[in-house]
């Protein structure tokens, strides 16, 4: 899952940065509304934060630029005590929710996980697939009894491809939403990475739930058949 | 001589020189000082005597003589006779008791038990008087005392000012090169932790080191801002080539996703865009160097089964491999658990594989393998390919470096080495490369087994 943050606080900018990777999220930040709308222009995000008053253009610039594109992707704004008229004109304009800064960590990690889950269409931070269990809040993984262990990106990757379960994911997304724009990236690293899950997550177990699909990418699911 | 510091060196000189000047004194002194020192005592006693003249007056038709006259000074007794031999006043030492006849202005010598004594006699005319004589004595054994005191004091002063005077040189000239091992220490710490903000600091002294301190960290403050300046340049550069790149990938992908595009176009645009996904890459991977440059490059450390991470690595670039018509073999000890950055572990197998495949030839030969011991865990990737000449193996590690110019493969960016270097060096370990020309080459790399507390 791949966030924007568009905050011209810097150190705000960098504290969000550093709390949302910790929780396997890949983040990338900027710090006026038109970089925001150049980041945007090139990656497909899952989330978006946008500061309200940010130099050169506006978070609701930016925000009415993206839904005039049809872009559905979930935008959080984040706005000043007194600013009522702007969270309602943000709310009208297309703004999925908005938080009040100051604001308690835990619930804007709450706020996000809502807004990816109403995107995919879940109903709790609880994913399934077959067996294979998540827990979004929790950070856990069970496949039947058995809990298994997985790394900080592991456990991204794990849960874009559960979001997105019956969808056929190519590399590029897939590289798009696990790695952000620091990552340099290499041809094969996601292949690499898929190979790895897979061992963690269907090697031990007789029904595989990745399965590859040749010349596009790679799609989770729960194949009865097998 | 190599291995004394110049402290000592100073010293050792120093105390020789004063060695061999004390080794003079002490020669001459015993040569020529004898006689010397003998020779000022008859001096002294013949001036004693002469002088005593003025103690002897006639007073009123008395003769009369100072009372002064019978003190012992220096050793040296006075004794005033008539012209008959009477003795008038003064004091003869004890002991003597020989009648040595007068001999005037004579120094003579006389040797009565075991004692010599210098004799020294002179006659006054004194008015209204007539002649006296005074004589003067004096024991030879007790200035032959004195002298030889004086030249024991000598035996013990003189080594003893050596030893204090080479203590007092060592001292002082540690003192002064205090501020060199300073500048050198300095020196050396940037050299290790490669920080060039360091700085020797040293204040107050005016003198040629002060100097010379004050000069080397000015030319630091220049270096560092160099260094700098260059490091800024690439960063902003990477960065402000990166979002114009993206939009042109983006634009290539929303026009290539039109269907009634004419097949020459599409071909076009899919150069344009292969192209620019390249350039991302390599863009990304710039910026990433240079942000480690800058100690800012964030590394997320996590425990893991590296066995794993590098089985997984091999399977995948096996396959690629075995499509080159290369053999893969691979030797992984399993179960070893380190600490270290996933992605950039990942990294580190795949741009080693990456340059194996691309250098190795048909029917070439891959062999990778992993192992530990109880401090670290080596890692190695051998293939039989072009290799790199000796003069060229050191050079491998620096960006953009490649072995062929010709053989330029869009995916090789000439950044893969020195990532792998500094993935590496971040995780606390070490990377060597040996090759041959025409036979190939061997990568091996050692990280400690041991977490590594080290955030870059």
């Amino acid at each position: 899952m791949r966030i924007l943050i568009a905050e011209d606080e810097k150190d705000l900018n960098a504290l969000l940065k550093k709390r949302l990777e910790e929780q396997s999220y890949s983040v990338d930040a900027c710090f006026d509304g038109q970089e925001a709308i150049d980041y945007i222009a090139c990656t497909e995000y899952d989330v978006i934060m946008l500061d309200i008053m940010m130099p050169k253009k506006s978070g609701l610039e930016v925000l009415k630029a993206l839904r005039q594109k049809n872009r559905r992707t979930p935008v959080l704004l984040l706005t000043a005590k007194d600013s009522i008229e702007d969270r309602v004109i943000g709310l009208d304009a297309g703004a999925d929710d908005y938080m009040v800064k100051p604001f308690a960590f835990e619930e804007l990690l709450a706020r996000i996980r809502v807004m990816l889950r109403k995107h995919s269409g879940q109903l709790s931070n609880l994913l399934r697939a077959g067996n294979l269990t998540m827990d979004l809040s929790s950070h856990t993984v069970t496949r039947g009894e058995q809990k298994i262990v997985l790394s900080a990106k592991e456990f991204a990757l794990l849960r874009y491809l559960m979001m997105n379960q019956g969808n056929v994911l190519s590399r590029d997304q897939i590289e798009q939403h696990i790695w952000n724009y620091d990552y340099a990236g290499s041809s094969n690293m996601v292949d690499v990475y898929i190979r790895y899950l897979r061992k963690k997550i269907d090697d031990p177990f007789s029904s595989k739930l990745i399965h590859t699909v040749r010349g596009t990418g790679y799609v989770l699911r729960e194949e009865p058949d097998q | 001589m190599k291995k004394i510091s110049l402290k000592w060196k100073l010293t050792i000189l120093y105390t020789l020189l004063m060695t061999l000047l004390t080794g003079v004194v002490l020669t001459v002194l015993l040569y020529l000082g004898g006689d010397l020192f003998l020779e000022s005592a008859t001096d002294v006693l013949k001036e004693r005597v002469f002088e005593s003249v003025d103690l002897v007056k006639m007073k009123k038709g008395t003769l009369i003589i100072d009372s002064d006259f019978s003190d012992v000074e220096n050793g040296i007794y006075l004794s005033a006779y008539d012209e008959t031999g009477v003795l008038l006043a003064g004091r003869i030492p004890y002991g003597f008791t020989s009648a040595v006849s007068f001999q005037e202005n004579t120094l003579q010598t006389a040797k009565l038990n075991e004692t010599t004594w210098y004799i020294f006699d002179a006659a006054f005319q004194i008015r209204k008087y007539g002649v006296i004589h005074i004589r003067g004595i004096c024991s030879v054994s007790a200035v032959e005392n004195e002298l030889y005191l004086l030249i024991k004091l000598c035996f013990i002063l003189l080594p003893l000012s050596v030893i204090l005077s080479a203590v007092l040189c060592y001292s002082l000239v540690k003192r002064t090169l205090r501020p060199v091992s300073r500048i050198t220490r300095t020196a050396a710490e940037i050299c290790e932790q490669k920080n060039l903000s360091r700085r020797i600091g040293l204040k107050g002294s005016r003198d040629e080191i002060g100097v010379l301190a004050e000069t080397f960290d000015q030319m630091l403050t220049q270096l560092q801002a160099a260094f700098e300046n260059q490091k800024q340049f690439t960063s902003d550069v990477s960065h402000e080539l990166r979002t114009p790149l993206s939009v042109i990938l983006s634009q290539c992908e929303s026009c290539l996703a039109n269907p009634a595009l004419h097949e020459e176009e599409r071909q076009a645009l899919q150069v344009i865009r292969d192209r620019t996904t390249g350039l991302i890459r390599l863009v990304s991977q710039l910026l990433l160097l240079s942000r480690a440059d800058q100690n800012r490059q964030p590394l997320c450390f996590e425990i893991l089964d590296f066995s794993l991470l590098t089985q997984t690595v091999m399977e995948e670039q096996g396959e690629i491999a075995r499509q080159k018509g290369l053999i893969m073999e691979t030797h992984i000890q399993k179960d070893i658990i380190l600490q270290g950055d996933e992605t950039m572990l990942f990294r580190l197998w795949m741009n080693l594989f990456d340059n194996a495949i691309a250098y190795t030839e048909e029917g070439g030969r891959i062999q990778a393998g992993l192992f530990a011991d109880d401090t670290s865990v080596t890692g190695y990737v051998k293939d039989t390919g072009v290799g790199i000449s000796e003069e060229n193996l050191p050079k491998i590690w620096e960006r953009f470096y490649r072995a062929e110019p010709s053989r330029f493969e869009p995916s090789h960016s000439g950044l893969g080495l020195s990532m792998v270097k500094w993935i590496v060096e971040a995780h606390g370990g070490s990377i060597q490369a040996q090759s041959e020309e025409g036979e190939g080459s061997i990568f091996t790399f050692t990280l400690p087994s041991e977490p590594v507390n080290k955030r870059m």
